[in-house]
């Protein structure tokens, strides 16, 4: 069961990360540029997507045993349009990476050295859940930039994802 | 593996929870009720963390069963001291009925009805995973409001969590 419940939580993830992109890229490249204020991890939308893209690619290498050196950011992707088309292969390699896991892999550790030199060694199935609660995180905050901006955008918890998309 | 994935982040929960309630506390009662804007899904701390409250109280009242039709928010607590009070009692719940899970349990399919009546049925994992992510969204909002109160508080990125020593 765990493997599905990882699985599951990666469709999740990918739908509300999707749900808040098309939303904001439908503001145009100025909107998403602006920055918004200093309470935010990150000032701007694309920012604050370049971040989702870069923390979860940064993942994925390092379960796939690398150790990359750099975190991908705002100053990566010119546009919303360039994040778009590599998220959909990051998001790609991500699902085939966690539909590929057996339960065996999960209570398996891995190691990785940080941009800093440290070397942490941690153990896989939890890890793989650290990325989505990280992408919660900055898409609540996401939500409540596009709120500033135009309003509230849809719900994007667990709970309507699974009664509305999944429906079961 | 399934009961330590689920365990793993309600030890998250816990932790992440009462490490911004500290912070938040730290502020004082004046900090915490101020109103810190439209833009957010509760205009004051206090509320925020009531609403977080409020919606652990009622899943947790759905999973032993029962149809709870109030969700606790702002209104119900005087100040933090007393939401700290209803919190520990809730959070002993949530760790004996969390700890007393089997795999069995997980994958059990809850019938339980939403505030206004409505019927929905779901596996209890997908519930346990739901709780989390759903604090984890306004634990976020949490942190951008105590950034603009007084700088950014401690990260609460599951992360750290798991690598802290198990005790």
């Amino acid at each position: 069961m765990s493997v599905a419940l990882l699985g599951q939580l990666y469709d999740y993830h990918h739908w509300a990360n999707r749900r808040l992109f098309e939303i904001s890229a439908g503001l145009g490249e100025a909107v998403t540029s602006r920055p918004m204020g200093a309470p935010w991890s990150f000032p701007t939308l694309k920012g604050m997507f370049a971040h989702l893209y870069g923390a979860d690619a940064l993942w994925l290498a390092r379960w796939k045993g690398g150790s990359p050196a750099r975190l991908h950011d705002d100053e990566d992707f010119p546009t919303m349009a360039d994040l778009r088309a590599r998220w959909d292969l990051l998001e790609s390699e991500q699902r085939a990476f966690v539909g590929g896991l057996a339960e065996a892999d999960l209570a398996s550790q891995f190691s990785y050295t940080n941009a800093q030199g440290t070397e942490f060694r941690l153990p896989l199935g939890p890890i793989v859940q650290h990325v989505v609660n990280h992408g919660t995180h900055h898409r609540s905050e996401v939500a409540a930039m596009l709120t500033l901006i135009n309003g509230s955008p849809p719900d994007t918890g667990i709970a309507s994802y699974r009664l509305t998309v999944v429906r079961g | 593996m399934e009961l330590e994935l689920i365990r793993g982040i309600w030890g998250y929960h816990w932790w992440s929870n009462r490490t911004l309630f500290g912070e938040v506390a730290a502020l004082g009662a004046d900090g915490a009720k101020k109103d810190m804007g439209k833009h957010w899904s509760f205009p004051t701390l206090k509320g925020m963390l009531a609403h977080i409250y409020g919606a652990d109280r009622i899943w947790l009242e759905r999973w032993k069963g029962g149809t709870p039709t109030k969700l606790h928010g702002d209104a119900d607590f005087q100040g933090l001291p007393d939401l700290r009070t209803a919190w520990d009692a809730l959070e002993s719940e949530q760790r004996a009925f969390v700890g007393s899970l089997g795999t069995a349990e997980l994958a059990r399919t809850l019938d339980y009805k939403s505030t206004e009546g409505k019927p929905f049925a779901q596996p209890l994992w997908q519930l346990l995973q739901h709780v989390v992510n759903h604090a984890t969204h306004h634990r976020s909002e949490i942190a951008a409001m105590l950034t603009m109160a007084k700088g950014s508080p401690p990260s609460t990125d599951m992360v750290l969590f798991y690598r802290q020593p198990k005790p």
